[in-house]
């Protein structure tokens, strides 16, 4: 029985860990996404550039080592992939907005 | 050694080198080796009497314009078609020799001050079924634009297998009559790309693979390359392809702002990896300003640009009508010049 609940405790922790994981990827890719925008647009460059860029990249790193450390992957993966559509809605028109006219 | 021949032997053995060779020599240079000065008058007519042996004994051999204001002699024999390679202004100098399509020799047919480059021959097109042959006479073909091109400000480029003049008579008749008749269109044109050459740009989305598009990133911290990465990523996981229409517009009208003129010859379409491809006009003095514009375009849409030339304005000509013409006009097949 307590095998069971350790069993299900272990697995509400993925899920849970997992669930967070995601969203914070979904952040990072947003933000991400708005960097790039501005490094388009010309509004975001030289220092201010590299400081947003190389902040990103090291949250990715620290996302991607703590999926490694914690065994997410999985978990992110299913929760990433139930989320595609929406984070494509929320992604798209912070493409959108300007970069392309 | 010191070796000076009178004149008339340094002629004497120019004109058996350069039967012997049966190539084209270039006869000021070799006469200046000599030490012997060259006379104009005495060259043109050297050049012109090779040129009737050639003719005479079959074999393509050096010759030179002849230059006569009076009685214009072009060396054209009594074949019976002239091919052309492109038309100049006639500016009263020598056309320098130069080699054109199976070893003939290029010579100027002058008329209503414009010159025709042309060599004659007989009323039939190039034709060859081995591929290298026919490569080899349009590039022949393109190399003598390519020095016309340095030659003269102005050039009207023809394409390959364009001939000039029928049966009925010498054909530098029919050439002049050519170059009066369209001497109005042929002027118009030379105006228009005088000092301007063509340059052809294409543009296509930064290559996904790292190690060429390393350079991009240049001396970019980190931060920035990470981000350039990913900009690059985005790009290319379709919202290129949804914008791709868009964004060659908007390089169009940039391009169009950088360039005299601009002929589209290809926005966007069935391969991906172009988005731009078209030919521009540019002022000869502004090639460096065009460049840089270029480059400008290809950064702030995250795009790789690459310009050959410069090339003879061909996507700037006029329709010019070659009537009297034995043959096809031209090998609609590729571009004369081997266009990359």
């Amino acid at each position: 029985m307590a095998r069971q609940i350790a069993f299900d405790a272990a697995e509400a922790r993925q899920g849970l860990l997992g669930l967070v994981v995601a969203v914070l990827e979904v952040v990072q890719e947003l933000l991400k996404a708005q960097a790039i925008r501005r490094m388009r647009s010309g509004s975001l460059s030289g220092e201010a550039l590299e400081r947003v860029g190389r902040a990103l990249l090291e949250l990715e790193g620290v996302l991607e080592d703590f999926k490694r450390e914690q065994g997410l992957h999985e978990a992110v993966d299913s929760v990433r992939h139930g989320l595609d559509g929406l984070a494509d809605r929320l992604l798209e028109p912070v493409a959108d907005a300007e970069g392309w006219n | 050694m010191e070796l000076k021949p009178s004149p008339a032997a340094a002629y004497l053995y120019v004109a058996l080198a350069a039967l012997a060779a049966g190539s084209d020599p270039d006869l000021e240079a070799t006469l200046s080796a000599l030490g012997v000065p060259a006379d104009p008058e005495a060259t043109g007519a050297l050049a012109h009497l090779l040129h009737r042996l050639a003719d005479t004994g079959g074999r393509p051999a050096a010759s030179a314009e002849a230059p006569g204001p009076q009685e214009p002699s072009d060396g054209m024999g009594t074949d019976a078609a002239c091919y052309l390679y492109g038309v100049v202004e006639d500016d009263g100098t020598r056309l320098p020799v130069w080699t054109g399509v199976a070893g003939h020799v290029v010579v100027g047919v002058r008329a209503g001050g414009l010159m025709a480059l042309a060599h004659a021959c007989p009323a039939q097109p190039f034709a060859s079924d081995d591929r290298d042959t026919a490569l080899r006479w349009v590039e022949e073909h393109a190399a003598v634009l390519d020095q016309a091109l340095e030659r003269y400000p102005a050039l009207v480029p023809l394409r390959f297998n364009t001939l000039v003049g029928g049966t009925d008579g010498p054909a530098a008749r029919a050439v002049r009559d050519w170059l009066l008749r369209e001497a109005p269109t042929l002027r118009a044109h030379l105006d228009r790309v005088r000092r301007r050459r063509e340059y052809a740009v294409r543009f296509r989305p930064a290559s996904p693979d790292p190690g060429v598009a390393a350079p991009e990133t240049g001396e970019a911290g980190p931060g920035t390359a990470y981000l350039l990465r990913g900009r690059r990523e985005m790009e290319e996981a379709g919202f290129r392809r949804s914008r791709a229409a868009e964004l060659a517009e908007a390089c169009l009208a940039e391009v169009r702002a950088a360039a005299e003129d601009v002929v589209v010859e290809r926005l966007t379409g069935e391969d991906p990896a172009v988005l731009l491809r078209c030919a521009c006009l540019v002022a000869d003095d502004r090639v460096g300003d065009f460049r840089a514009a270029m480059g400008r375009i290809a950064v702030v849409h995250g795009l790789v640009v690459e310009i050959t030339g410069p090339w003879p304005g061909y996507s700037f000509m006029p329709r010019v009508g070659t009537e009297g013409a034995d043959g096809p006009p031209a090998t609609d097949e590729e571009f004369p010049g081997g266009r990359p």
